[in-house]
């Protein structure tokens, strides 16, 4: 067996004695970093803003650095709720600013540090109407849409807008925005189950769509979106009842439309056993339904 | 100064180590409790369990400390503890304990700020619910998720705006009328429930004639025979006779609401229906804003005063000043039967038979001046036909007695001896014996100390709708109303707990069918989970969801319209005022509070959304950051459910606008809308401060 030489055995280790604090300091971080959001999750945010500090400075990588970075900025754009003023976001500006320095040409982390640099943008535009803010907002959303329009952050971001911008909902300025969703949605069949990241707020733009049409009064519109949010999921239990239930109410008390009518009030009665709506459903799924056989 | 000292000392009494003994042995005590509590967690090395809730209830106690002794026999290395409070304290203790971070690991969710305590207090559960109970590895619902193994599948357990599930419910619960079936049968001659609203009214009515011909009785009789002033010495026999109690249904303020809701719904759950401008089902406040300054809703809609006129006249056969009283003192006058019905829930259902069996049996007649007697015909027999001093032997549950009776001159037994006798088993095989059912005051039974029987079976039935010929209310009856299956009992672990594992896994063993099943037969609650069956007495309160959902309410405007309809129903109820008056006063007063709650609609809704602001950049960074495919679509999944909340937060500023933009545009000419108006305008001159005035 051939010896190894001493300074060679010494090197080993060495390594081997400065990989454990190593190794531990990468534990650490990344506790430090889950405490960190556990206390922004509780609404702790001062406790969560120096635990972020702590963590960025044991950062072991770059994305755990990155992720503290966001967490400061996190507590500065969102910890003062109702409250936030101008410098807040601005002290969150500077952070994702930093952040899309260290993220440059990383489409993972770059798109949602532009995105969250549009959003602070966009509210620093809605608290002192800076045009120039709303100006910035939009040329990130613009290239966000142009480069990575089926992430996640993209939807996002998408959402954001249209929430932002729209003041009232017989404003035409809302067409554009719908025009925008619209056009997202036009290609997609819906029928996921929510894990495709192209689609996965495709539902909630289609409820946006199916309630600003319904309160323009454009009802049938209202009600191709809400069968398109029922295929796209709603997300919750109550959600996806109240779309069916909805799209049955419109379609008899708005559209004199019995045939689909019928269709959601009997799919409700036959599917919600246990909902208060579920006896009326069946009376009216009834009533419908002898109408239609008498019709034909 | 030694001296003087030492004469000090010896004037020291042992009396004076008294204090310091009680002292110590309180310690001693202290520090003994003290160990009890702690011995399991300090000494044992178990893992402690603690639970807290306030269903003091009688069973519940027992039913959680019985899932305790199976869960610890089959975990010997944990220990569970409950907490059981009060419904006076327990928000503030929880509250107290949660912000000192010394809460108990399991909190039944209640009596606090749900959503807010949720938040930041407690583990969200979705993940666990997601995923199948272990310990129903051994039935059906081995690979059924453990959400999904409740009746509702848990749907009041999902808090929309926090986007998780947070608690586990135990049980459910409906509302029903209980009912003396002895009191009932006894003074109507029947035994079937009222099945209409006119037949309700007439047996409450023959209810009250028969209370008021007894009273009658004893002041006719303490007319006849003012008290002799030896009656007025301590331990002489009484001759006066005291008022007999008994009302058609026992109530408090708690009772009422439950009547005015089922009725409220019986008569205007189309108006609700109608009111709803989402088409969803539920109206909005603003919807109910929006009809009232239309002027398609209004206080004086007839089918809103005859909901509101049922209530009344129901009120009319509660004993006077209910509204003074808690719902635990209504429940206990139902008890001791001084009120044949009472309306409550199944949580109340095990309370009030335990009590009523912990009631005396009643006397039971064994023997006739020494002849024995088998039944009550036999022992009326001899008692009518003795003449002179009678000595009866009774038997007052195993202990048995003998009393003189010198019967006064008549020819039945309530006028000679002041007594009624019926034939009741002692239970158990046992056969049917002469018992002493009624006794009256200050008669010959009375003043020998006889005891009658206060045990009475409980019938249950649903509050009965009026019928289509009422000539009052029968053409405003729009159907029955749907109950719901949501589960109740709810607990939710804190964030701050050590043994979460242990806490979450209590949780899974209490909820499989069988667990659960034993849980609500030892709390005579209806189980929640699936599997589990109810007891029979249970049965009549399983939820029935044939019929409609809500109705018209004017409280539901906001906070300052509550307040005033509050002000206005309750000396309307208590028969202090007609209904005019009180749809005059709700005409004075609540469009003002309904303008102050239309601009508080506005800006809560600003206020919502920063909050659900937050939860999206937690979803938003794990979209980011996750590196677990499964995180990150589970994250994903949840920043959908996020935003779907946001937008109707933040839209529905826009969507009340929408409503009332034409309102606000046109002014109506009616009196609400006018009067709303008045005040509308001076608050939005003035602005938030305005709204905050």
């Amino acid at each position: 067996m051939k010896r190894i030489k001493s300074s060679l055995a010494l090197s080993l280790l060495a390594l081997c004695l400065l990989a454990q604090p190593v190794c531990d300091a990468a534990g650490a971080s990344a506790d430090k970093l889950k405490d960190a959001w556990r206390e922004y999750q509780y609404r702790e945010f001062d406790t969560a803003q120096s635990l972020f500090v702590e963590a960025e400075k044991s950062a072991a990588s770059k994305e755990e650095r990155l992720q503290a970075l966001t967490g400061q900025a996190f507590c500065s754009q969102f910890g003062r709720r109702a409250l936030a003023t101008v410098s807040d976001f601005e002290a969150a500006s500077k952070i994702y600013r930093k952040c899309v320095e260290l993220s440059a040409g990383d489409s993972r982390f770059e798109p949602f540090f532009k995105a969250m640099l549009a959003e602070c943008a966009a509210r620093i535009y809605s608290l002192n109407d800076d045009k120039a803010k709303l100006k910035e907002a939009m040329d990130i959303w613009d290239w966000l849409q142009a480069n990575c329009k089926d992430s996640i952050v993209a939807q996002d971001a998408l959402l954001f807008k249209t929430a932002l911008l729209t003041k009232s909902y017989d404003d035409d300025a809302n067409i554009p925005l719908m025009q925008v969703l619209e056009q997202r949605l036009s290609g997609m069949t819906g029928k996921s189950d929510g894990s495709s990241e192209k689609d996965s707020l495709s539902s909630v733009m289609a409820s946006y769509l199916a309630n600003t049409y319904y309160w323009r009064g454009d009802y049938k519109s209202s009600v191709v979106w809400l069968k398109r949010y029922i295929d796209f999921g709603p997300t919750s239990y109550s959600a996806r009842t109240n779309a069916y239930f909805k799209v049955a109410r419109v379609s008899e008390a708005k559209l004199d439309d019995r045939k689909t009518a019928f269709e959601y009030y009997n799919f409700f009665s036959e599917n919600f056993p246990t909902d208060r709506r579920n006896y009326f459903a069946g009376q009216r799924a009834a009533e419908y339904g002898a109408l239609l056989k008498e019709a034909k | 100064m030694a001296e003087k000292k030492g004469s000090v000392e010896s004037r020291i009494s042992p009396m004076n180590f008294i204090g310091v003994a009680i002292l110590l042995v309180c310690y001693m005590g202290a520090i003994w409790n003290v160990f009890q509590v702690k011995k399991d967690e300090l000494f044992l090395g178990k893992k402690v369990i603690r639970l807290c809730h306030w269903q003091l209830e009688m069973g519940v106690r027992s039913a959680i400390g019985e899932m305790g002794k199976m869960y610890e026999a089959k975990h010997p290395d944990r220990s569970v503890v409950q907490i059981p409070l009060t419904e006076r304290v327990y928000g503030q203790w929880v509250t107290t304990q949660l912000i000192g971070r010394t809460a108990p690991d399991i909190i039944e969710i209640g009596f606090f700020n749900i959503n807010e305590y949720l938040s930041r207090y407690f583990i969200p559960l979705t993940e666990e619910l997601r995923k199948p109970n272990p310990y129903n590895a051994d039935n059906k619902f081995k690979d059924t998720p453990w959400m999904d193994t409740f009746i509702d599948g848990l749907q009041n357990s999902y808090k929309p705006d926090l986007v998780d599930y947070f608690s586990v419910g135990f049980s459910q619960f409906n509302v029903r009328m209980f009912c003396n079936n002895y009191l009932y049968k006894k003074l109507l001659g029947r035994t079937d429930h009222p099945k209409t609203l006119e037949d309700f009214f007439a047996c409450c009515e023959k209810i009250s004639e028969y209370a008021k011909l007894r009273n009658d009785q004893v002041q006719a009789y303490n007319k006849a025979h003012p008290p002799k002033w030896w009656n007025s010495i301590p331990f002489m026999p009484k001759t006066e006779k005291k008022p007999y109690v008994l009302f058609p249904v026992c109530s408090s303020r708690y009772q009422v609401n439950l009547f005015k809701y089922r009725y409220a719904g019986m008569l205007t759950a189309d108006k609700y229906l109608n009111a709803d401008l989402a088409l969803y089902g539920y109206p909005a406040p603003s919807d109910i804003l929006y009809g009232l300054l239309k002027g398609e809703l209004s206080v004086d809609d007839p089918q809103y005063k005859a909901a509101n006129e049922i209530v009344r006249d129901i009120a009319k056969h509660f004993p006077p000043g209910f509204m003074s009283i808690d719902r635990m003192d209504a429940g206990f006058s139902f008890v001791q039967g001084r009120s044949v019905m009472i309306t409550s829930g199944s949580w109340d259902a095990s309370s009030f038979i335990k009590q009523i069996n912990d009631q005396p049996f009643g006397d039971v007649v064994l023997s006739v001046n020494g002849a024995p007697v088998s039944n009550s015909a036999e022992a009326a027999k001899a008692l009518l036909a003795a003449s002179g001093e009678v000595k009866v032997k009774f038997d007052r549950e195993g202990f048995k007695f003998e009393r003189s009776l010198l019967p006064l001159p008549g020819s039945t037994l309530w006028e000679r001896y002041g007594i009624e006798l019926d034939d009741f088993s002692p239970g158990q095989g046992k056969p049917l014996c002469a018992t002493v059912v009624d006794v009256e005051s200050a008669s010959v039974a009375d003043n020998a100390g006889i005891s009658p029987r206060k045990r009475f079976e409980v019938g249950i039935f649903d509050f009965p709708p009026p019928s289509k010929d009422n000539p009052a209310y029968g053409k405003y009856y729009v159907g029955k109303v749907a109950e719901t299956s949501d589960t109740g009992f709810n607990f939710g672990i804190v964030k701050f707990t050590k043994n979460l594992e242990e806490a979450i896994d209590f949780l899974q063993f209490c909820t499989t069918p069988a667990n659960n099943q034993r849980l609500n037969e030892v709390a005579q609650w209806i189980p929640a989970v699936k599997g589990a069956k109810p007891t029979e007495f249970l049965q009549a309160f399983v939820p029935h969801y044939e019929g409609y959902w809500g109705s018209l309410d004017f409280e539901g405007v906001g906070v300052r319209s509550k307040t005033k309809v509050s002000q206005a129903y309750w000396p309307y109820i208590s028969q202090e005022i007609d209904y005019d008056r009180f749809a005059k006063n709700l005409k004075e007063s609540l469009p003002g509070e309904a303008a102050y709650d239309f601009l508080e609609m506005l800006r809560a809704s600003n206020e919502k959304t920063p909050d659900k602001y937050v939860m999206r950049s937690l979803f938003l960074k794990d979209c980011v950051f996750a590196t677990e495919p499964k995180v990150r679509v589970d994250a994903m999944k949840r920043l959908a459910a996020c935003w779907e909340i946001i937008l109707g937060n933040q839209l529905d500023k826009l969507r009340i606008l929408a409503i009332m933009k034409p309102l606000l545009d046109s002014r109506p000419q009616n009196q609400f809308s006018e009067a709303f108006f008045k005040v509308y305008d001076s608050l939005s001159g003035a602005g938030e401060a305005g709204v905050a005035k």
